[in-house]
């Protein structure tokens, strides 16, 4: 092999004996170089495209609901499961749908987080789309049934109502399904703190005469931010590049290396595998640790005595009303779309929830609400069932199945959904 | 902390840095110090080991030098000393339990008493322990059969120590590195450059290959109950690839940063799967091993200059405590015996084809090369499922599944969502450039190999480029590398 000292030689022996040249040389070097770059980047989009690697990146910031799904968009989800995911034109994790509906169309709207978004699993086994072949294949009746997924990874009960409001509606859904999953209430309370995209969600506060009030400090506060300019300069590059999906990626684990050594942890990797394994927040991730302010506040809600638990139970009761407050909102909005509205409350895996599903159980009762609780229909899971209902955190396809039946079920218990299934018995 | 971590990456440059910029006199300390922190940012208490490790060899070394008459008695004392620290941390409780099951299955014999389970002991195994008594076995025959002793206690200290091989070596040979503890002052940059492309190289086949390999590899091993036929052979290619590229990745890790601060270590692997023959295998596989091995173990015990029936002993006994090296457990025994079993019969055969102008020529053409290297490829695949596997009915249970007809599922499944495949496309594209011998015969792919590897601006495009696709490459979880239980 011949040393680089030996070629750096011969080009500066050319750069004397021919005068003029060297600037030549230079350019050439430069033009080299960069085609050379370019090649580079262009061989490793390809090759990460190809490997599904880089397109963690699906979620763009929204004035109106925070953030959203890029529409459009494909990508390979590793995170927890595996799946090949598109997400269609109007930015759903479910497959294209057509704004209008025809007449002989029964729609569900669903709303909810990550767990229904479920992108954990191939779309055709997520809760929406089993639900939706269940419906058509025991209600096969005049009209065709569609469930539309419009749950977003992340989303918190208001921004899953001005979802409701801004999309939802224009698809002029027959039913709305609301899942609201334990530990929501935690969500509600600003966490200007945390990374994109939960640093960028509007929040609602419960204001005078309980009227609900629309606030948006957090995320213009957030858009300011370092973190907030980053992402708006580098829109295009987040939603086009694999190459920088995998810097960011990168950068988010060794963010993870740098916050240990913060919290004095001991062992990277110990602590990124005791969170990962965590199914729900620990006493330590949740909010009433966090806020001073909630410890020491007072029940507003709740008509249970107050006393001072580290279990998040005064949290909840303190936040509580805002939840009150959005699930109201949804319910009226709903009705003005002459659209039904129910309210599904996501198994709770620990006691601690059952506060928080005995508050939204009674707000569902006072308001006339539809409400189905899937609580009994997973633990009934858990205890026959040899596959697993979660990834970490995430259902499984098993928990997919399992939560699709357990909906099923409660579905033909709403109004709506009697009257589709009394028409499918009359036309057979 | 481990070469393809965040720590590191601050550790090494911050080193390197100050290796280059400090005055000669300071760096050898400078790089002690480094490597003390490396090896206690582990387990600190362990600091401890390796200093009363070394302090111990290096006046046992002393003492061989200078008390020629007591020489053997010290030298005894001193392999006596190395072989009890490496048993007790690594076999003591291998020997417990295997006592216990034992007294188990003679308890009919001996009464109730035999059942009684003697307790595991609380030892927590230090990184690189075999490794460390490797060199120390090593430096002590050298010094007994007369070569000079170091004397200085820093540089012996370094040569135990020396942070790029301390954890899973290559194992070092102390005439060499202390001859370049003296010629390690100059900053070349020709060297500097070619540990960059190892470092580099290292870190893409440990955290882009041998990571996205290591959960096929085990979710093909944890359900060897039910696997299929083609999971079956996925899984065990996918570990014979998993512990090539996380070994030979953390060998050229170690390489690339001992050559940054202008060492030069051993190399260890020598693409071990195109061997034509198991004793081919051994040349190129843990090369610095192998030869340890020989050296101590297999000449020691006669070598292959003695009758048929002693050599092939000597060929099983040293593979068998090979195998027993690499793990206190009875699968690596399985391993090791398979190995030197597999290597009386290459012997052997070789004695025969030796013999035979027809066999001669066929392992001469293209047809019988090929041959050989899937012949032994394949053996040596058999010998990685009793190496991987977590006990030998599991192995057996691979074994059976390869060779059955069963429908295949779920590591078939992984395989396709897995990046790997993608990831050795690459690679070998870049080990094409930057590993291979130059393609002289075709000029265009010369001329690329040729600015691609010495043209400043072009090396700065390909090496961002490298460590771009080993960050995405990079699993959310990385494995540990397979050599640091050993």
């Amino acid at each position: 092999m011949m040393p680089a000292a030996q070629i750096i030689n011969e080009n500066q022996n050319k750069k004397v004996s021919l005068p003029g040249k060297p600037e030549l040389a230079f350019r050439r070097v430069l033009l080299e170089t960069v085609l050379l770059g370019l090649l580079c980047i262009a061989v490793l989009e390809i090759s990460f495209t190809f490997a599904g690697i880089g397109d963690q990146e699906y979620l763009k910031p929204d004035r109106v609901c925070g953030f959203e799904i890029m529409p459009d968009r494909s990508i390979v989800f590793r995170r927890e499961g595996f799946s090949r995911t598109h997400f269609n034109s109007q930015g759903m994790a479910d497959r294209e749908r057509s704004i209008a509906k025809s007449a002989d169309t029964y729609r569900i709207a669903v709303l909810g987080d990550s767990i229904i978004e479920a992108l954990q699993v191939d779309q055709k086994k997520t809760m929406c789309a089993l639900l939706e072949g269940k419906l058509n294949q025991n209600l096969k009746g005049k009209k065709k049934i569609e469930v539309l997924n419009f749950a977003v990874g992340a989303y918190n009960l208001g921004q899953m109502y001005l979802r409701l409001k801004t999309k939802v509606f224009e698809f002029q859904p027959d039913l709305v399904l609301l899942f609201v999953r334990h530990h929501g209430t935690y969500d509600v309370i600003p966490q200007p703190s945390e990374p994109f995209p939960k640093a960028a969600r509007p929040y609602f506060f419960v204001g005078e005469g309980g009227r609900l009030v629309e606030d948006h400090t957090v995320y213009e506060q957030w858009a300011k931010s370092k973190s907030g300019k980053r992402i708006h300069n580098f829109a295009w590059l987040r939603e086009h590049s694999r190459i920088w999906g995998a810097i960011g990626k990168s950068l988010e684990q060794a963010g993870g290396f740098f916050n240990s050594m913060k919290a004095g942890a001991s062992k990277w990797g110990a602590d990124v595998t005791a969170k990962q394994t965590a199914f729900a927040p620990t006493q330590s991730d949740a909010p009433s640790e966090k806020l001073p302010l909630a410890k020491e506040a007072a029940p507003a809600a709740s008509e249970a005595p107050f006393t001072q638990v580290s279990n998040g139970d005064n949290c909840i009761r303190c936040y509580y009303p805002i939840v009150d407050a959005l699930i109201a909102e949804m319910d009226k909005e709903s009705l003005a779309h002459h659209s039904e509205f129910c309210v599904a409350y996501m198994p709770a895996h620990d006691s601690a929830a059952e506060l928080e599903r005995s508050l939204i159980r009674r707000t569902c009762s006072l308001r006339h609400i539809d409400y189905l609780d899937l609580g009994n229909a997973f633990d009934k899971a858990k205890q026959e069932s040899k596959e697993a209902l979660y990834f970490v955190c995430h259902f499984s396809e098993h928990g997919n199945r399992v939560l699709a039946d357990a909906i099923y079920g409660g579905l033909l218990t709403l109004p709506g959904i009697q009257r589709l299934s009394l028409s499918a018995e009359k036309h057979r | 902390m481990l070469f393809n971590s965040v720590p590191y990456l601050i550790f090494f440059p911050v080193v390197l840095a100050l290796y280059w910029l400090l005055p000669s006199s300071f760096r050898r300390p400078l790089l002690l110090v480094a490597s003390y922190i490396f090896y206690m940012s582990w387990l600190p208490v362990y600091g401890i080991l390796i200093v009363a490790l070394s302090l111990v060899n290096y006046f046992i070394g002393l003492m061989i030098n200078y008390k020629r008459s007591l020489a053997k008695v010290i030298f005894i004392f001193g392999i006596v000393f190395n072989l009890g620290m490496l048993c007790y941390f690594k076999y003591t409780n291998f020997l417990i339990s295997s006592f216990n099951e034992l007294a188990q299955k003679f308890s009919p014999f001996f009464g109730h008493g035999a059942t009684l389970p003697l307790g595991l002991l609380d030892i927590i195994l230090p990184l690189g322990i075999s490794f460390f008594v490797f060199e120390f076995i090593h430096y002590l025959t050298d010094v007994y059969k007369g070569d000079q002793p170091i004397k200085n206690p820093v540089d012996f200290g370094l040569f135990a120590a020396f942070f790029p091989s301390q954890i899973a070596g290559p194992i070092k040979r102390y005439q060499d590195f202390v001859k370049q503890l003296g010629h390690c002052d100059v900053f070349e940059a020709k060297v500097f450059n070619e540990g960059l492309v190892l470092l580099l190289q290292g870190l893409f086949k440990k955290i882009a290959l041998s990571d996205n390999l290591a959960p096929i590899a085990n979710a093909g091993f944890a359900g060897a109950a039910n696997l299929g036929t083609v999971d079956a052979w996925i899984a065990s290619i996918a570990f014979a690839l998993q512990i090539y590229f996380d070994f030979s990745g953390y060998t050229d890790m170690g390489r690339g940063s001992a050559k940054m601060l202008g060492f030069s270590l051993p190399d260890n692997f020598d693409f071990p799967y195109l061997a034509s023959s198991l004793s081919d295998f051994w040349k190129r596989w843990h090369i610095s091993l192998s030869s340890w091995l020989r050296d101590y173990l297999y000449i020691p015990l006669g070598g292959g200059r003695c009758s048929r029936f002693q050599k092939h002993r000597n060929l099983l006994i040293t593979m068998l405590l090979g195998g027993l090296w690499h793990g206190a457990a009875w699968h690596f025994v399985i391993w090791g015996a398979f190995h030197g079993a597999g290597l009386v019969v290459n012997h052997s055969y070789d004695e025969v084809a030796g013999k035979s102008a027809v066999l001669q020529k066929f392992h001469a053409s293209v047809l019988g090369k090929i041959f050989s290297s899937v012949l032994t490829f394949l053996a040596v695949l058999v010998g990685w499922v009793f190496f991987r596997a977590d006990n030998s009915e599991q192995a057996c249970q691979i074994l059976r599944a390869m060779v059955s007809i069963k429908e295949s599922g779920p590591v078939l499944e992984m395989l396709y969502q897995s990046p790997v495949t993608v990831a050795l496309v690459l690679y070998s594209a870049y080990a094409s450039i930057y590993s291979l011998p130059r393609f002289k015969s075709l000029p265009v792919l010369d001329a690329l190999q040729r600015k691609l590897s010495f043209v400043l601006p072009a090396r700065v495009v390909v090496y961002a480029s490298v460590f771009l696709a080993a960050l995405g490459f990079c699993p959310s979880q990385p494995s540990p590398f397979i050599y640091f239980q050993f």
